[in-house]
């Protein structure tokens, strides 16, 4: 008081080490000073030093009542809260084993998920600015097209009518084949104006970037490579740049290669500007206005609003629609879009992360409503202990600055623990994350996801501190009054255990029942019948050289000679091409046709179906039944009259109730020719499992030869080890023709599903997780209440209570916790299980069976859970209760 | 901080610490000798109550510290009365013989 700002502040924060020296050296002397009186006294030296120690008491203590009486401020003694929490954790290694446990695997499930969570959602895109960065599509609502590309000519008008964009830049991508980096490689190409990488802020990490003048009509071709492309199939040569190598027949340099970058719009391997593309300067392509293969990006206007450019280009659509009036039928309607990149790249993983967020976010409420009732028990313990001091003149924020420091420090070592477990969680969920958002390859450690453990390690600290301090806080006076004996005294600290496990049942049914509907969809998409049989195929993709296959008949004879050549290997049952490989998304072809006599008004849309081609062995192969006429055979040659099969489900819709077999139909516009249906084939679930399957016609090879195809191998046994014959087989037709993705259908199969089963599993985990903590919660509680009241139990078996009487007895009153955790949980789950809709399959959020599943596991648990430690009750010895009360 | 200890109890041990003071400078365990002395043995300050004593006067300003040489030639921390002290001993003294007239007339001494 009267020392003022600096006396009574800043001097103990500076002098603390020299108050404490003080103290000892002043108390040190003290201890002599008896000691030599003792001595003069005639005392031994030994017993005179025992004695003065005696006389003394506890150096700590009474150092520890000087620092209160020094009034000094509780910031300033962390250091000794912090040593004597220590000191009193070091006497219980069970207690703070669990408590560190519970709250590492809580807080290691959150690091983990966060970590995904932050690097997907909420960090920018690693473009400078990237909140001006755009992608523009164009749709037709009116025919039901959601997104129909940008021809190269709308793309320049856009350009020119729109003052939105600082600029607008074309992407596509194809696969060519390269030559000179060793052997033959097929590549993922992405074509893009030269000031593509410009527009998004990119520098190249070595050589230079695309220019204007390699644009130019004369210009060298020149290729960018991908960091990925560069590291994997290059072993990051550091000599790239500046090499010559072929693709399209003619000589590419490569100029550069890029930093890693998020694999966007496609996993790019290399990348070419616009002019080195033979598709793209294709006469038809620069000049008709449907040419739409683009996809475009822009850069806004520093300033402009998404909503300001998006009311510019409506305006430009408009135009467009009145300028061009036959390009852009009135049934049809046009309409462009902008969408946000960062939205664009997100859109897939955000609902799955943000389920597993607040799953996590439920198991750490579990894991700190477990380890604040261990804290509570351990209190409960002391509580004598507690109540001494208190009546003693421990001040009550005292004893809770004690208890925040040890619940600080055990959270502190959760916290740790928790990064270590999460470090590891993440590597696994990094590479599942690719499967949503080309922004998993950009996830790392930094230091948000630092200050989000320790965000999460104070909120466990307060929990945990708090709880306890709430429940006891009225009890420790009263728990003085009663007799000497332990016993669970204070009704508060029990209510509130309690509380505590019920909260942490009703928490962790949510996460069960979310598990719950998760593996059930799974298990449903699992049991999808997809219309063909995985079993005992290989296949692979080939993608023909452009330039050496440029037309039909040489296609055609090269996949002629490879089913020729395959067929003969050992153990082959069917040879088959198809265009792509069933549950995949990646090739979607579609078309509108007209049906022969049937008449469709001028500016009415015409229907549509998918377009697949199949060879003669296709549906054999996999086992895709022949559900009338007749399939392809070797006659359907590129000659013979057009033919077609299709699927039940386009036979369905266009011929309701009618024979479709001897029907002719011709694809979009008057000059194609008639195709006659001559057979119907089962439904496949072409691009996905949970979508059902899309009418479709399947043209036989023959007629319309593939540049892009996959191969299909069915074998008599295990298909994978037809492998390599498959792939010599290709090279002994063309040494240079790369083949990729060689596997199962099994695993095709098997890959489609794998994102649904990363999300069941976590989730699965998670609520392992939830569970056996409040299982833990509940167990100790029954443990606890079994021990505090042996006296009562005892009496009771003394009585002539059966021990079975007195099992149940404790046995119901915890399940009856149980039950009301159940209750509160059904009522949460169904509320929280909205959330979940978006990723179920053919599982309503309200399913009774898993609902009536997960709680009768729940039930089970929790009854274990209680009988293990319950049964402790038959155990005691009625004459040794009595004798102790 | 609250604090549950009788105040009389705690306002009695300052009185004697700084009354002992007032007679002479001294360090802690010579006041808790003097004082077992002059009461005849009647009288036992703990340590634990002590210390907390001396570092909380000092803290008020009312007594000061300074370190010396024991009679035994033993470095210590020797307590001195400031005027502050001296003002609230007499003010203690005065409260004290007030009260244990009170008593003593209400237990039927006087």
């Amino acid at each position: 008081m009267k020392r003022g700002f600096f006396g009574r502040v800043l001097r103990p924060l500076f002098e603390r080490r020299a108050v404490e020296r003080e103290m000892d050296a002043e108390l040190r002397a003290h201890l002599e000073m008896e000691y030599e009186q003792n001595l003069a006294r005639g005392l031994a030296p030994d017993e005179a030093r025992r004695r003065a120690q005696l006389a003394f008491g506890s150096v700590d203590a009474v150092k520890d009542a000087c620092r209160d009486r020094r009034r000094v401020s509780p910031l300033f003694d962390l250091g000794g809260d912090l040593r004597r929490a220590g000191r009193s954790l070091r006497g219980s290694p069970g207690y703070v084993g669990a408590v560190v446990l519970t709250l590492a695997l809580g807080l290691g499930a959150n690091t983990a998920i966060f970590s995904v969570v932050h690097g997907v959602l909420i960090r920018p895109l690693p473009f400078p600015a990237a909140g001006e960065l755009v992608r523009l599509a164009q749709s037709e609502p009116l025919s039901g097209e959601t997104e129909i590309g940008v021809s190269p000519t709308e793309l320049a008008d856009y350009d020119a009518r729109v003052g939105a964009f600082a600029e607008l830049a074309e992407y596509h991508s194809m696969a060519f084949g390269l030559l000179g980096f060793g052997e033959p490689r097929r590549v993922q190409t992405g074509v893009v104006s030269a000031h593509y990488f410009d527009l998004l802020g990119v520098e190249v990490a070595q050589g230079r970037g695309f220019r204007a003048d390699d644009q130019g009509h004369a210009a060298e071709p020149v290729l960018l490579l991908s960091d990925d492309f560069w590291r994997r199939e290059l072993g990051a040569d550091p000599d790239v740049v500046g090499r010559l190598v072929e693709m399209n027949d003619h000589k590419h340099r490569v100029v550069g290669v890029l930093p890693p970058l998020p694999a966007w719009p496609d996993d790019n391997d290399v990348w070419m500007p616009v002019s080195a593309c033979p598709f793209r300067n294709r006469e038809q392509v620069r000049t008709r206005r449907d040419a739409r293969m683009l996809a475009v990006i822009g850069r806004l206007r520093p300033g402009t609003s998404v909503a300001a450019g998006q009311a510019e280009l409506d305006a430009a659509a408009a135009a467009l629609v009145r300028d061009h009036p036959d390009a852009y039928p009135a049934s049809r309607g046009l309409r462009a879009q902008l969408r946000p990149l960062h939205e664009e790249l997100t859109a897939d993983a955000r609902t799955p992360l943000l389920v597993l967020l607040a799953t996590a976010g439920l198991v750490l409420l579990v894991a700190c409503g477990n380890a604040a009732n261990l804290m509570l028990a351990r209190l409960l313990r002391r509580e004598r202990e507690l109540a001494v001091r208190a009546a003693l003149g421990a001040g009550r924020l005292r004893l809770f600055r004690e208890l925040l420091v040890e619940a600080a420090l055990l959270a502190g070592l959760g916290g740790l623990a928790g990064l270590a477990l999460g470090a590891l969680g993440y590597q696994l969920l990094a590479g599942w994350v690719a499967g949503f958002t080309p922004r998993g390859t950009e996830l790392g450690v930094d230091l948000a996801l630092v200050g989000w453990s320790a965000l999460l390690v104070l909120v466990s600290t307060l929990t945990l501190a708090a709880v306890p301090a709430f429940a006891l806080a009225p009890d420790v006076a009263a728990s003085l009054r009663q007799d000497g004996r332990s016993g669970g005294a204070a009704p508060g600290g029990v209510r509130a255990r309690a509380g505590l496990v019920v909260a942490q049942l009703a928490f962790a049914f949510v996460v069960l029942v979310g598990a719950g509907l998760l593996l059930r969809s799974l298990a449903r998409l699992e049991g999808v019948v997809p219309g063909f049989t995985a079993h005992n195929v290989v296949t692979a993709r080939l993608s023909l050289d452009w330039t050496k296959y440029a037309d039909g008949p040489s296609r055609a004879a090269f996949h002629e000679r490879l089913l020729a050549k395959l067929r003969e290997l050992p153990g082959v049952t069917a040879v088959a091409v198809s265009q792509a490989v069933p549950l995949n998304q990646t090739f979607q072809f579609d078309g509108r046709f007209r049906v022969e006599g049937r008449d469709v008004a001028a500016d009415a849309p015409l229907p549509r179906a998918d377009i697949r081609v199949a060879s003669p062995d296709y549906f054999r192969a996999l086992a895709v039944p022949l559900v009338r006429g007749r399939g392809f055979t070797a006659d359907d040659g590129a000659d013979s009259p057009r033919v077609a099969l299709v699927n039940e489900a386009l036979a369905r819709r266009e011929w309701r109730g009618q024979d479709p077999l001897g029907r002719r139909f011709r694809f979009d516009g008057d000059q194609a020719p008639w195709i006659e249906v001559v057979g119907v084939v089962g439904d496949v679930r072409q691009y996905r499992l949970s979508d059902d399957a899309t009418p479709a016609f399947y043209l036989p090879l023959a007629q319309q030869p593939l540049l892009d195809a996959s191969i299909f191998v069915k074998a008599t046994g295990d298909a994978s080890a037809l492998s390599r014959p498959l792939v010599a087989a290709v090279h002994t037709i063309d040494p240079t023709q790369p083949v990729a993705r060689v596997r199962t259908l099994e695993d095709v199969r098997r890959e489609s599903l794998a994102p649904a089963r990363v999300v069941a599993t976590l989730l699965g985990l998670f609520a392992a997780l939830a569970l056996g903590v409040s299982a833990a919660g509940i167990g100790g509680l029954t443990a606890y209440s079994v021990s505090a009241r042996t006296r009562e139990l005892g009496l009771r078996l003394a009585l002539g209570a059966r021990p079975a009487q007195v099992l149940g007895l404790v046995l119901r009153e915890h399940l009856r916790l149980a039950t009301l955790g159940l209750c509160l949980g059904l009522f949460g789950a169904f509320f929280a299980s909205r959330a979940l809709e978006q990723l179920l399959f053919d599982v309503g959020r309200g399913d009774p069976l898993t609902y009536g599943l997960v709680a009768l596991l729940f039930l089970a648990v929790a009854a274990v859970a209680c009988l293990l430690p319950a049964r402790r009750v038959t155990g005691v010895d009625p004459l040794h209760a009595l004798r102790e009360a | 901080m609250a604090d549950a200890r009788p105040d009389l109890l705690q306002g009695t041990l300052d009185a004697l610490i700084l009354k002992t003071l007032s007679q002479g400078d001294n360090h802690g365990w010579g006041i808790a000798q003097r004082i077992q002395q002059v009461s005849q043995d009647v009288l036992q300050v703990g340590q634990g109550s002590l210390y907390p004593a001396l570092y909380r006067l000092e803290e008020d300003g009312l007594i000061a510290s300074e370190w010396g040489q024991s009679e035994n030639n033993r470095r210590a921390k020797f307590y001195r009365l400031t005027r502050a002290g001296r003002e609230r001993l007499a003010a203690d003294t005065a409260d004290w013989q007030r009260l244990s007239a009170a008593v003593d007339r209400v237990l039927g001494l006087a």
